[in-house]
């Protein structure tokens, strides 16, 4: 049974071959004359300027958070809206205390300041 | 579906009854996170004050009005069994006793928000889902709750360097560890087709469920269940699963990020982490691991030649052993050498996490009585564990004196001469986790000891057994130099000056409490025992 | 017999008597820190009011019996099929040694009276709670029982040490080395105690029951030695002892009296209560080994005792030479060695603890403890000089003191023991040595110890400091005079006090005859079936197991006293009858 396996092994064996041969052959084999020009981060193309480790506000990660908490709120409401008289009252408390518990939080938020952009 | 018959269905599988516990302390924590919002000029001893009523809630519901006994609910999802009421309690009453140490603590080093009360409850939370969680994905599930409320915990000194390294260091890791523990679920749930632990027991032994590992039949053309690779699938699904709880009681070798974490976190973190964290994922690692053993078992009982399948219970046997040999002597050895008190609980949990786990390498080999006997020293040693152990770390928390200050050994120098009743009950707890009679730390690592030996005389298994037992008293005996260092400070070694040790009502309430319960159930362990041995006879199925 | 009378009339007397002072400690933590006078008053009252409820059991003991008495025995705590119980009662063979704690207690609070005058009130609480410690353990039935108590021990005399200790930085070290020293010989006996409750006891730690049980010969030799470790290290015997001469050296006067009248004879009373009964198939095959270190403790202890220089420590390791005596005479294991070694604990206690007390009196008042500072005291305190005469001579084995009956005992029954019986059957003919060698430690304590005597008090008042030292109070009078009475009556009238052990001391030899009759019986019947035969003629009848082990032994080995306890001789013939028991021959019946 686990002679199933062997072609995977063979083609995980050729893949990983593959690679690392082209790359050791690559160093092995190729020229390496570093200039200048070479070494830049883009070696024919605009030249950069600045780190690019460049700090942006907290403030775009908390909105990102929130983007995301509030949008898994529709992709939870979604199926609820269009299934909603089969899963009838039942449904309907659940989705009560779901929401009920992202409002808790928007109102946390909110209260931080966390929605002022300044 | 008529009216009575969805009554029914929803009072067979929608049981809020059961789940009330968790769902008071969820909402204490969403009326706490709402009230820090929302009143102004706010006094957080209030918060402290609805913390604790919450969970006093919580604590009388899961004491007088907890569901009867092996019931299940939510599908299967959730069981609350005397061993998941068993935990609740530890889980409540150690976010209780965090909530009283840090009520006067997070003033002085300047964290005082009232998030800090609401994530306590939230980790509380995931704590009684590891307690109650009968499915390896609630289990998860709780874990991850637990986990992300423990992690913010660790780092809510904001402005402390070392406090943000613990936070850091426990997210990367736990993170690690918990993408393990999935993989694990994933693998199980590919070779039995399940991931809940009731259905993997009453699946009768047999792999292979809903989306069984299929090969390809070359002669008939046909896709087959693969028997053998679903066996390793599952062997590798356990050791993962293993692996991510190791992480989480910190045994060795998976401890590394104990002690940084430990020492970083505010000092009320630390305790809890050190009691509520390692006694749920203790929790849900006996539920998951005596299934698996069972399962096993049930699987081998219904082969008819060899398969992998049956070592698994010798191998874990062996891998278990092994961890808590490694995990008692480490950290023993390893406390004996610090000179910061709380790094060295720190270590001394590692230790203790591993005399815990001697009892659960005993219950993975025995059955009937005896194992339920394990299992229960365990369950029993656990909560000793939690008031001898959140006593320590309020005595330390008590000499805090804002930073990192009070935590080194030297400070405790002459204690006794000016606070002699603070001295008193930190060598109580010192003696219990050292365990020395008359006190639960004794009892505890007693039951613990004689399963270990009594699996030595009843199985054909002398030598794995007894070997454990010896290791044990002879890691309790480098425990006691340790333990003993801080007592020496404090009662014969003259204080060069008095430090301000303030009696806050709060604070000193928690450590009489600890005390009174790590005597009470030292010289009375009956009623704490039975409880417990009650909790792990409900634990098995069938 | 049965050890546990059938019918229990309910009794409280054991657990008043041990609780009495825990009670006492409970009161004293609600005293102020400052009312020192009245934590010692209610300290005394209590040492007192407990001793005089004690003597309940020496007038309502019951003569002639093994049977415990005052038996108490309830469920304590369980837990699955494990049971434990409270379980207590005590024989002819612990009685002299609770009394003798209820005794030493109150003295011991009453000479701390002007020395401790700092954390008055926790000194007298440890005091307190070291006497429930040390008498729970001599009046527990029950192996966890007695664990507890065991280990509760430890925690006072830690903090006795620590504390009240003379030297700030030595004491920390003595305190912690006598904890851990003594830990690591308990924990092993707790895993020996759990082995044997969930092997033997039916999952209850019932020390009748387990008795009873009758253990294998093969867990019997670690088991044994598991339990005569941790008893060896509290005696201390003399590998052991080590950590004696510190915490005796660093301890306050009133914890050296209770570590030296009472704790180590926790070890001595470990090996009669628990190593010996339980494990006689152990006790045969280390009986060699234990009985040479005995002999060596004696002379070795008396040695060192000679040369040192400061008195505390001088009586300090005079002490492991005269529990080395208690030792011998409980491995001669016949009526007088056995009763001459319980003697011994008794006698010991009072005249070492008084020891202590009149080295603590010299300390109070010079603050030194060496003996080159004194001299010539006997003019200065005549008084003192006569209390510390009667004690040295006491300690020494004067006859008509208590020392002499004990050590006498001793050295007639291991001599017996040596020439025709146990000692003999199980280290060879020439066992007798041991008890010829033991009685020159006499000797040597007779010279260290008048030696000491005379460089401290007699001679001219050398040092200037000594010229006005004051002679006893009327209160440390008081607290030597008891003692000083005992140590004549003991050693005038020992008759009342051997015969409250007499019947216990007897089942516990019977116990042992019936082990060494088993065995040897097999061992001459089949290694030498003429030499046996001649034993059982020429013999009569009360040695006559021991003769025939004698002889049966004698065959494998020449008579060479030197090396006979560790050469291999005594190991075959023994070992083939271990090997015969282990294979299912079964015991002879209980003799009656």
């Amino acid at each position: 049974m686990t002679g199933q396996y062997i072609p995977i092994l063979c083609a995980a064996v050729v893949s990983v071959g593959l690679a690392a041969g082209m790359l050791l052959l690559s160093r092995i084999l190729g020229p390496r004359n570093l200039t200048k020009r070479k070494t830049s981060t883009y070696e024919c193309g605009v030249e950069p300027t600045g780190s690019t480790r460049e700090r942006f506000p907290i403030k775009f990660y908390i909105i990102a958070m929130l983007f995301i908490l509030f949008d898994i709120e529709i992709i939870f409401m979604i199926p609820w809206a269009i299934e909603f008289r089969q899963l009838g009252f039942l449904g309907f408390i659940e989705m009560a205390v779901f929401i009920g518990v992202l409002v808790v939080g928007l109102v946390y938020v909110w209260k931080k300041g966390a929605l002022e952009w300044d | 579906m008529n009216p009575s018959g969805i009554q029914l269905f929803l009072k067979q599988n929608f049981d809020i009854q059961t789940v009330m516990p968790l769902i008071v302390v969820a909402a204490t924590a969403l009326l706490v996170l709402l009230l820090e919002a929302t009143i102004r000029g706010k006094s957080r001893t209030f918060l402290t004050a609805v913390s604790l009523v919450g969970l006093g809630v919580a604590l009388l519901l899961t004491l007088f009005n907890f569901p009867g006994a092996k019931q299940s609910s939510f599908y299967g999802m959730v069981r609350t069994d005397a061993f998941a009421q068993f935990f609740t309690v530890i889980a409540l009453a150690a976010g209780s006793l965090t909530l009283l140490l840090s009520a006067n603590y997070l003033p002085k080093i300047k964290s005082d928000t009232g998030e800090f009360h609401a994530l306590v409850l939230l980790a509380v939370c995931g704590m009684i889902l590891m307690a109650i969680g009968n499915d390896l994905i609630v289990l998860f599930l709780g874990i991850e709750t637990m986990s992300i409320a423990m992690y913010i915990l660790c780092g809510i000194r904001v402005d402390a360097e070392k406090s943000n390294e613990s936070s850091l260091k426990y997210l990367l890791l736990g993170a690690f560890a918990s993408a393990f523990l999935l993989f694990g679920i994933a693998l199980i749930y590919g070779a039995t087709g399940t991931t809940n632990i009731e259905a993997l027991i009453n699946s009768g032994g047999v792999l292979y469920g809903i989306s069984g590992i299929k090969e390809y039949q070359w002669d008939t053309g046909a896709y087959q269940f693969a028997e053998t690779a679903a066996q390793y699938f599952f062997i590798l699904g356990v050791a993962f699963v293993f692996l991510g709880f190791a992480f989480k009681i910190g045994a060795v070798p998976f401890h590394m990020w104990t002690p940084d974490v430990y020492q970083g976190a505010p000092t009320s973190v630390t305790g809890f982490m050190a009691v509520g964290v390692k006694a749920a994922a203790f929790a849900a690692l006996i539920r998951v691991f005596l299934g698996i053993v069972d399962f096993g078992d049930l699987y081998s009982s219904n082969a008819i030649a060899y398969q992998p399948l049956m070592d698994l219970k010798d191998v874990l046997l062996g891998v278990i052993w092994l961890v808590a040999v490694l995990t008692m002597t480490l950290g023993n050895l390893s406390a004996l050498i610090q000179t910061n008190l709380k790094r060295m609980l720190a270590f001394s949990s590692i230790a203790h996490a591993g005399y815990a786990l001697v009892g659960v390498s005993v219950a993975l080999r025995l059955s009937g009585d005896d194992r339920d006997a394990a299992v229960g020293a365990v369950m029993f040693y656990l909560l000793a564990y939690m008031f001898m152990n959140l006593g320590a770390f309020g005595v330390v928390i008590m000499m805090n004196r804002g930073n990192d200050e009070g935590e080194h050994l030297h400070d405790y120098n002459g204690l006794a001469s000016y606070r002699p009743l603070v001295a008193a009950a930190m060598a109580v707890f010192m003696f219990s986790l050292a365990g020395i009679p008359p006190t639960a730390g004794f009892v505890g690592k007693f039951y613990i000891f004689s399963a270990a030996v009594s699996a030595g005389t009843v199985e054909g298994y002398g030598l794995y057994f007894y070997s454990l037992a010896i290791i044990g008293v002879l890691n309790s005996i480098i425990s006691v130099y340790y333990y003993l260092y801080p007592l020496r400070n404090m009662y014969f070694v003259s204080a060069e000056r008095e430090h301000k040790v303030e009696l806050r009502p709060l604070m000193s309430a928690s450590i009489l409490i600890s005390t009174i319960f790590v005597l009470w159930i030292g010289v009375m362990p009956k009623g704490f025992l039975s409880r417990a041995l009650e909790g792990a006879k409900a634990l098995f199925f069938g | 017999m049965e050890l546990i009378p059938t019918n229990i009339a309910p009794s409280y007397w054991l657990s008043v008597i041990t609780f009495l002072p825990l009670v006492g400690a409970f009161v004293l933590l609600f005293l102020p820190r400052s009312e020192k006078n009245s934590a010692r008053w209610v300290a005394l009252l209590f040492a007192v009011v407990t001793f005089l409820v004690s003597l309940k059991l020496w007038f309502g003991f019951e003569l002639g019996t093994p049977q415990f008495q005052f038996v108490e025995q309830c469920d304590w705590i369980t837990f699955g099929k494990w049971k434990v119980q409270y379980f207590l009662g005590v024989d002819g063979i612990s009685l002299l040694i609770v009394l003798l704690t209820t005794f030493l207690t109150p003295i011991v609070v009453l000479s701390a009276w002007k020395a401790v005058q700092e954390k008055v009130k926790e000194y007298m609480i440890f005091m307190l709670l070291l006497e429930t410690a040390m008498l729970g353990a001599l009046v527990s039935l029950d192996l966890f029982l007695f664990y507890v108590f065991w280990e509760l021990m430890l925690i006072p005399m830690y903090f006795l040490i620590g504390i009240y200790g003379s030297n700030p930085e030595r004491r920390r070290y003595a305190a912690i080395k006598f904890f851990i020293f003594t830990m690591v010989g308990s924990v092993f006996m707790l895993i020996g105690i759990i082995y044997l409750g969930a092997k033997y006891g039916g999952y209850t730690f019932s020390y009748p029951a387990i008795l009873d049980a009758g253990i294998d010969v093969y867990p019997q030799m670690w088991l044994f030695l598991a339990f005569a470790v941790t008893f060896a290290i509290k005696v201390p015997m003399f590998p052991f002892h080590t950590w004696l001469p510190d915490a005796h050296t660093e301890a306050p006067t009133g914890g050296s009296v209770i570590l030296a009248g009472i704790l180590l004879k926790m070890g001595t009373y470990g090996f009669v209560r628990f190593a010996m009964p339980l494990f006689p198939d152990g006790v045969r095959f280390f009986m060699p080994a234990l009985a040479v270190l005995a002999v060596i403790g004696i002379i070795y202890g008396a040695l060192v005792a000679m040369v040192q220089p400061d008195v505390k420590r001088l009586v300090a390791f005079s002490s492991v030479s005269h529990l080395g005596y208690v030792m011998l005479g409980l491995f001669a294991l016949n009526a007088m060695g056995v009763q001459g070694g319980i003697f011994q604990m008794i006698s010991h206690g009072l005249s070492t603890g008084a020891l202590f007390l009149i080295v603590g009196m010299i300390y109070e008042r010079r603050h030194t403890r060496m003996i080159s500072e004194f001299g010539g005291l006997a003019k200065v305190m005549p008084v003192f000089a006569a209390c510390f005469l009667i004690v040295t001579l006491s300690s020494i084995g004067l006859p008509s003191t208590n020392g002499f009956v004990g050590e006498f005992l001793i050295l007639i029954g291991a001599f017996t023991s040596g020439t025709n019986g146990a000692l003999s059957s199980a280290c060879g003919p020439g066992a007798y040595w041991f008890a010829i060698i033991a009685a020159l430690g006499v000797i040597f304590g007779a010279v260290y110890m008048l030696w000491m005597f005379q460089r401290v008090m007699y001679g001219k008042v050398t040092n200037p400091k000594n010229e006005n030292l004051k002679d006893l109070s009327l209160r440390e009078f008081v607290v030597l005079a008891p003692i000083i009475l005992f140590i004549f009556i003991m050693g005038i009238f020992p008759t009342p006090f051997l015969r409250r052990m007499e019947a216990s001391v007897k089942y516990f030899n019977n116990h042992y005859a019936k082990q060494f009759t088993d065995v040897n019986a097999e061992t001459a019947s089949t290694d030498a079936p003429e030499k046996a035969k001649q034993a059982a003629v020429t013999s009569e009848k009360p040695g006559r197991a021991f003769a025939r082990a004698r002889e049966a032994v004698a065959v494998k080995k020449d008579a060479d006293i030197n090396n006979a306890p560790s050469r291999p001789g005594a190991g075959p013939a023994l070992k083939s009858g271990m090997k015969k028991r282990a294979a299912g021959v079964p015991r002879l019946p209980e003799l009656k």
